[in-house]
């Protein structure tokens, strides 16, 4: 039996909620040639090796880009103001902005923030956190 | 390898068609393209199906009814690029003589599915939240940033695939809009309103296809495939420039190269324009601007007819609507009847060489899962 719980399947969390300092995002890094990717994974795409070790990842990025979804997808609010959120690390995260929609801006500083997850249709925890604006939403 | 030629064409309007089974919307196409071509039905020796939401087999359902039965026939998945990449694979199967005729067609019929594209599960962007919508708005959102695009300009856009798509008999929506009406409409994406969004349609497409030595023994003018190219977007996790999508830069630059031809040699296109940045985006892409200048073409007319490169002249998936399956060979029956001087209201007068472009999916890490070119000619 598939076990969904969590979304990165064989890899481990990506969500580190004990780390000291607060809660941040796990990815990889390739062992072998170093490529970096969120969330955490078993192989790496860039040369096929599966020795990887986690990478956490900072928590402040910027908003790459985003959209205010009138009408998302069941089971995530409406609207949703999803976004892009590049990392330090040279990752990229797909995730939600918890701020208003006016707010948002390309190139914005956000911060990690953990939130009550939504639970999809197969159970699995998803959307657990969100980035938001230095100062939080206004 | 052997050059390949389009004799028989066959297309209906796409619109909302719920209350019938989709193979019986879809064998009256493909009979269509048939006696369009001339050919014996016996004497076609493959068939491919373009189809994303139709479940198992729907080339044999559909090929059953005309007795089309007994040849291989490959049924391809590939999102909104499903029936263009069966052409792509009809034409081989010709080109490389494993027969003299082929058949490809698409079919969807996404309003009776109640869903457009399925993701996978284990989907990070679209296990949180993503939709297709939102995905090319934060296309367009970066694009504009970037290049200081404006929503009036991209409301032009809109403006113009409605007006070619009321030239159009086959297109979902055949009606005018003004850009207030535009900008007024429902928000769905910011910065899309529903008039930037192709509409959710059901149809049917087809083409015949031959070796282009016996083609004028069916058609008095074929269409020649001058080139065709099919990629998948590249696995890239790290920051990814969203208003240059490399998957088709990559390809077109392939496609340049095999042929070459340059983008100033194509004289009209229709590419994926599922929402209405995307006549940005792939004009860059494909070569015909300088990556932001696209919107310099749009403003000077250049996508209209009478100007440089005529972009989506039948109204485009915005307009002529986008069932998913069947939209790749849309396009090519579109440009088929320009180079043969069949497009009635809407001809580009002299038009010798088109381009089709169609992308495919959703797929979280790839900018798409799949693209498709050809370029047509006579």
């Amino acid at each position: 039996m598939l076990d969904y719980e969590p979304l990165a399947l064989s890899a481990g969390p990506y969500l580190d909620l004990q780390c000291d300092g607060g809660p941040r995002l796990m990815g990889s890094e390739c062992l072998e040639c170093g490529h970096r990717l969120f969330p955490v994974a078993a192989v790496c795409p860039n040369c096929m090796s599966d020795q990887l070790k986690p990478l956490p990842l900072s928590r402040e990025g910027k908003v790459y880009s985003f959209t205010v979804l009138r009408q998302a997808p069941p089971g995530f609010d409406s609207p949703s103001i999803i976004s892009y959120v590049d990392l330090r690390e040279g990752v990229r995260v797909f995730t939600h902005l918890d701020m208003l929609p006016h707010q948002a801006k390309c190139d914005m500083v956000v911060h990690l923030k953990v939130v009550d997850p939504k639970i999809d249709k197969f159970g699995r925890k998803v959307l657990q956190f969100k980035f938001a604006p230095i100062g939080g939403a206004q | 390898m052997r050059k390949v030629s389009i004799i028989g064409t066959g297309m209906m309007r796409f619109m909302k068609r719920d209350t019938v089974n989709m193979v019986d919307f879809a064998w009256p196409v493909v009979r269509s393209a048939i006696l369009e071509a001339g050919v014996d039905p016996k004497s076609i020796g493959a068939a491919y199906c373009g189809s994303a939401a139709s479940g198992s087999m729907p080339g044999q359902r559909v090929l059953k009814r005309l007795g089309l039965t007994g040849i291989p026939i490959s049924n391809v998945e590939g999102a909104c690029s499903s029936s263009a990449i069966a052409l792509r694979h009809a034409a081989l199967a010709v080109a490389t003589g494993e027969c003299d005729i082929a058949l490809a067609f698409g079919v969807d019929q996404l309003n009776l599915a109640g869903k457009t594209l399925v993701h996978g599960t284990e989907d990070w962007d679209f296990a949180n939240g993503l939709a297709m919508p939102g995905l090319y708005a934060m296309r367009a959102q970066r694009y504009m940033h970037d290049y200081g695009v404006t929503i009036e300009q991209l409301t032009k856009i809109a403006v113009k695939s409605k007006k070619y798509g009321a030239l159009n008999p086959w297109a979902h929506f055949q009606q005018e809009v003004t850009p207030e009406q535009v900008m007024n409409a429902r928000m769905v994406a910011d910065p899309f309103t529903v008039l930037h969004c192709c509409p959710r349609s059901d149809g049917a497409s087809a083409v015949v296809v031959c070796a282009s030595d016996i083609a004028h023994r069916f058609s008095s003018k074929p269409v020649q495939i001058v080139a065709s190219i099919q990629r998948s977007g590249k696995m890239m996790t790290g920051f990814r420039d969203m208003t240059m999508p490399e998957s088709t830069q990559r390809a077109a630059r392939e496609l340049y190269e095999q042929s070459g031809l340059g983008p100033e040699d194509i004289d009209i296109c229709e590419v994926h324009d599922a929402f209405t940045v995307n006549e940005l985006l792939y004009s860059d892409a494909l070569g015909f601007s300088k990556p932001g200048e696209a919107v310099q073409l749009l403003e000077d007319g250049d996508f209209d007819i009478g100007g440089r490169i005529p972009l989506n002249i039948s109204g485009g998936l915005v307009s002529r609507g986008h069932p998913i399956g069947p939209t790749g060979i849309a396009q090519i029956v579109e440009m088929t009847y320009q180079l043969q001087g069949r497009g009635d209201k809407r001809q580009v007068e002299g038009a010798k060489l088109a381009m089709t472009h169609v992308t495919g999916g959703g797929v979280a890490g790839l900018d798409h899962g799949a693209v498709t070119i050809h370029i047509l000619g006579v």
